[in-house]
């Protein structure tokens, strides 16, 4: 699965495999690689294993008994895996789970100060910088975290990763569940983080034309596996990425709903 | 009996009980004073294995619920009913105050229920020493009370031997009760409780009718044993039951392993073996008698205190963890080279 | 007897501060906390008695030692605990009390201490206004503990330190990714509340006496943290005034012995009809 473009890449996975219990594999044999300031996105429906990927990753997994056994992750040429979170962290990836991303009790102000790094390295932004990027949020900085809508809390996640300074960005289900006026700001806002700030940017997307929009580059996960990529063009192009993603109907009408359970079927033997 | 299923368990439990019987006739009188003690403390501690180790309930109110039940036998004793029926009556008060103190802990999870019981000793420690000082006689407010002789009708207990075939029957009922409950429907929701109360009570598991039976059903078993304890020691007084006390019987059930009712044996045997083993030890090493007074109560202490921790951090599955890696050790033997070291995850 | 209720309330008061900062902070209900009280009563006398200087350095040494053995405390004991559940914790909390009282039995052999007598300190009473007199190390208490609440409160509400403490206790996973170093704020944590407990028991070892009957004191102090919210560093001094109140009161007018058991009935009752204390918060309860 090589990335067609040129340029450095500056995250790659190398046949990642995680297995949870040491029985259920997750992820099997994922690769893909993140350039230098790019957008990426992982799309896939549920259960494809794209947030264990992103975790793995990140080094970020909450359930125990979680391990990657094969395969490696190069973060800026030097393998990453197995390094403690808070290492990976340090290194300059920021990670924003999909759940339990801020601290509830905590206000606005008081989440991003409290991790704002003491001594953060020159790329490490301030709150100024942060509030310009979400508007929002800057007029509402005593409000406890924990009563803020969806895309706010969203909002508040992704500046609390970026005042670390990061050079690589994991999001993960960034636009579920939010009002599309909020997800085209956020669409926005990544953008901006790409193009002012260097900062690269891995996405995990239920929806796929959200992908299709923001991204530079777009994995599709299905059964733990890649089954295919390509930017976004070339897979618009692509007709199974049409049918099932998409949802475009082929000529001769819509398909069957056991087609695509045929589909399925296909994908998680010969995926 | 399903109970003992495997030939293993069958040959143990028949060698177990053949020592039992044949110890009394060789043993002397203090050597079963010790084992009487342990049996009683034994019990003591399956009640709380039911709480705490199956439904895990952290209770620091055993103390007093032993309390409990060494007053109430007294109380009821005093009106000469026989000492079968009190030791029953103190049992069904147990239950009932079991009732009473776990219908408020509904409400309360986790820590809260411990602080709880750390309420309910202090309030019950209160009570007693207002009832022991009740009485005319000031001295009798400072000892305690007497109890009467154990009269079984047919037998009286009055000798170590005898107390020994007695407590030794109780323990084998109390036991039979828990490996029983523990293959019931009450058990299983107890664990699933102990385990995660959410996912419990989602599977249709009624938390607090099973929480409050297992308040219930631990209180008239550890009243039970403040009975027979205070008929067994002669006395009852006010000073035994102390926050300590119900340390103690929380650290047979946590060293002894949770859950496990083996474990509880282990767990009570080590605690209650290790004074005497302390005092032992005291002994041969020939240490004055000055030394022996103002070290011995510390250093069992210390000793007791720094084997909780010792087990809280380096094997928590305490004691029966170690029981049952070294079975599987020789099970597999001369396989087994790593198991010992086995990953703890 | 409103100077026997003020001292009381900020001994309470400054005890409760000592578990709800560990509380707050990891969760942990410090069960050792009443014989850390304790010991470090006898040792700060001990060492002042020793080294024969001023009285008054029992109470710079007894926080750094407090504070020292916090950290260790942390270190040692309560690090290893971390991904087990929280009352395997506090396990070892009461392992490490009994522990702590078996060592002040052998080394002191528990006998009961006047320091303030011993020492030739001047603790006479204070005539504060008509019908309020107070001794002096009294004083010092309710002063001592009023200040110490309010930096605490300030701390934890201004400081990034304090944000970050109270972040952590709230999700240490995602703080130690967002680049905090837990391990130090549970140690910050663990050294400010064993700071205070010592510092506490020096001043009560000059005002009262020392005896390992005043580990008592700290059981109580832990009722006021709960009747005041256990994450609650406001619901204190209320808590505090309710309890010592009550057990004066009754102390004076109905019964000595009785006045013993007034904090844990308290308890028994605000669990059953408020767990979450005056002030706490009302979601804690769940996630222990």
């Amino acid at each position: 699965m090589e990335n067609g473009s040129s340029g450095s890449a500056l995250l790659e996975v190398i046949g990642l495999e995680v297995v949870y219990h040491r029985a259920v594999t997750a992820v099997q044999g994922v690769s893909l690689t993140a350039e230098e300031r790019s957008i990426t996105a992982l799309v896939g429906t549920n259960g494809a294993g794209k947030s264990t990927t992103l975790a793995a990753i990140a080094g970020f997994m909450r359930a125990e008994d979680v391990r990657i056994t094969e395969g490696d992750v190069l973060f800026d040429g030097a393998s990453i895996k197995g390094r403690r979170n808070d290492q990976i962290s340090a290194m300059g990836i920021g990670y924003v789970p999909e759940r339990e991303k801020i601290f509830p009790t905590l206000s606005v102000l008081e989440n991003l100060t409290a991790c704002r790094p003491r001594s953060g390295s020159d790329r490490a932004m301030s709150i100024e910088q942060v509030y310009d990027l979400f508007p929002r949020l800057a007029e509402r900085p005593n409000t406890i975290a924990g009563y803020l809508s969806g895309g706010e809390r969203q909002m508040l996640a992704i500046s609390m990763a970026l005042l670390g300074g990061p050079r690589l960005l994991l999001i993960d289900e960034m636009t579920l569940g939010l009002a599309p006026i909020v997800v085209e700001s956020l669409v926005e806002t990544v953008t901006r983080l790409r193009d002012e700030h260097n900062v690269t940017i891995l996405v995990v997307e239920q929806n796929a034309s959200t992908g299709i929009e923001m991204a530079d580059y777009i994995y599709v996960m299905e059964n733990g596996r890649i089954a295919f990529d390509g930017p976004p063009d070339r897979l618009l192009q692509h007709e199974d990425f049409q049918e099932f993603y998409l949802g475009m109907e082929r000529e001769g009408g819509r398909k069957h709903y056991q087609d695509v359970k045929q589909y399925r079927r296909k994908r998680r033997w010969f995926g | 009996m399903a109970l003992f299923d495997t030939p293993y368990r069958k040959a143990g439990m028949a060698l177990l009980l053949g020592v039992g019987l044949i110890l009394p006739l060789v043993a002397g009188n203090q050597l079963l004073h010790i084992f009487n003690l342990t049996m009683l403390v034994i019990v003591g501690a399956l009640a709380l294995n039911l709480l705490t180790g199956f439904a895990g309930q952290l209770s620091l109110g055993h103390a007093a619920f032993l309390g409990v039940g060494g007053y109430v036998s007294h109380f009821v004793s005093q009106a000469g009913i026989p000492f079968p029926l009190v030791v029953l009556a103190a049992t069904a008060f147990g239950g009932a105050l079991g009732f009473l103190v776990g219908a408020p802990a509904l409400r309360l999870r986790g820590l809260y229920i411990v602080l709880a019981t750390v309420g309910f000793h202090y309030i019950v420690l209160y009570l007693i020493h207002v009832y022991q000082s009740s009485g005319e006689d000031s001295i009798l407010a400072l000892t305690g009370f007497l109890m009467p002789e154990a009269d079984l009708g047919f037998v009286v207990l009055d000798s170590a031997v005898r107390w020994f075939y007695f407590l030794g029957g109780v323990l084998i009922l109390t036991t039979a009760f828990c490996l029983n409950l523990a293959r019931t429907r009450v058990a299983r929701a107890w664990i699933a409780l102990r385990e995660r109360d959410i996912t419990a009570a989602a599977l249709g598991i009624n938390l607090a009718v099973y929480k409050l039976k297992a308040f219930v059903v631990s209180s008239a078993l550890a009243c039970m044993a403040g009975s027979l304890l205070v008929y067994y020691l002669g006395s009852v007084s006010a000073e035994y039951y102390t926050l300590d006390l119900a340390v103690s019987y929380l650290a047979m059930v946590v060293i002894g392993g949770y859950g496990s009712i083996f474990g509880s044996y282990l767990g009570a045997c080590f605690i209650a073996l290790m004074p005497f083993f302390i005092t032992w030890l005291f002994e041969f090493f020939e240490a004055s008698p000055r030394t022996q007074v103002q070290l011995l109560v510390p250093s069992q202490v210390i000793v007791f205190g720094l084997v909780m921790i010792g087990f809280l951090i380096f094997e928590p599955r305490g004691l029966i963890g170690i029981w049952r890696r070294i079975r599987v050790y020789f099970e597999l033997w001369p396989l087994s080279r790593s198991i010992l070291a086995v990953r703890r995850d | 007897m409103l100077a026997d209720i003020l001292v009381l309330l900020s001994i309470y008061a400054l005890l409760g501060a000592g578990y709800v900062i560990v509380y707050r902070s990891s969760r942990v209900l410090n069960f050792a906390y009443p014989e850390i009280f304790m010991v470090s009563a006898y040792l700060g006398f001990a060492i002042v008695a020793t080294v024969q200087i001023d009285p008054h350095a029992i109470f710079p040494v007894g926080f750094v030692i407090g504070v020292v053995a916090g950290i260790l405390i942390y270190l040692f004991l309560m690090a290893p605990m971390a991904g087990q559940p929280v009352f395997a914790a506090v396990l070892v909390t009461i392992g490490l009390g009994i522990i702590l009282r078996g060592l002040v039995y052998i080394e002191f052999t528990g006998q009961s201490i006047f320091p303030g007598s011993e020492l030739g300190v001047d603790n006479s009473t204070v005539d504060i206004f008509e019908g309020l007199s107070i001794t002096r190390y009294g004083l010092v208490m309710v002063v001592a503990s009023l200040a110490i609440i309010a930096g605490l409160l300030l701390f934890f509400r201004y400081s990034r330190l304090g944000m970050q403490m109270r972040a952590a206790s709230f999700d240490p996973k995602l703080a130690a990714y967002r680049g905090m170093n837990i391990h130090l704020l549970f140690a910050i944590a663990w050294g400010m509340s064993l700071g205070i407990g010592a510092f506490a028991g020096g001043l009560y070892g000059m005002n009262y006496q020392i005896g390992i009957a005043i580990s008592l004191v700290g059981i109580k102090a832990l009722v006021v943290a709960l009747v005041g919210g256990m994450d609650s560093l406001t619901g204190l001094v209320p808590a505090a005034l309710i309890v010592a109140a009550m057990e004066i009161l009754v102390q004076r007018f109905i019964d000595p012995a009785l006045s013993e058991v007034i904090p844990f009935i308290v308890l028994v009752v605000i669990l059953l009809i408020r767990p979450w204390g005056l002030l706490g918060t009302k979601e804690m309860i769940d996630r222990v």
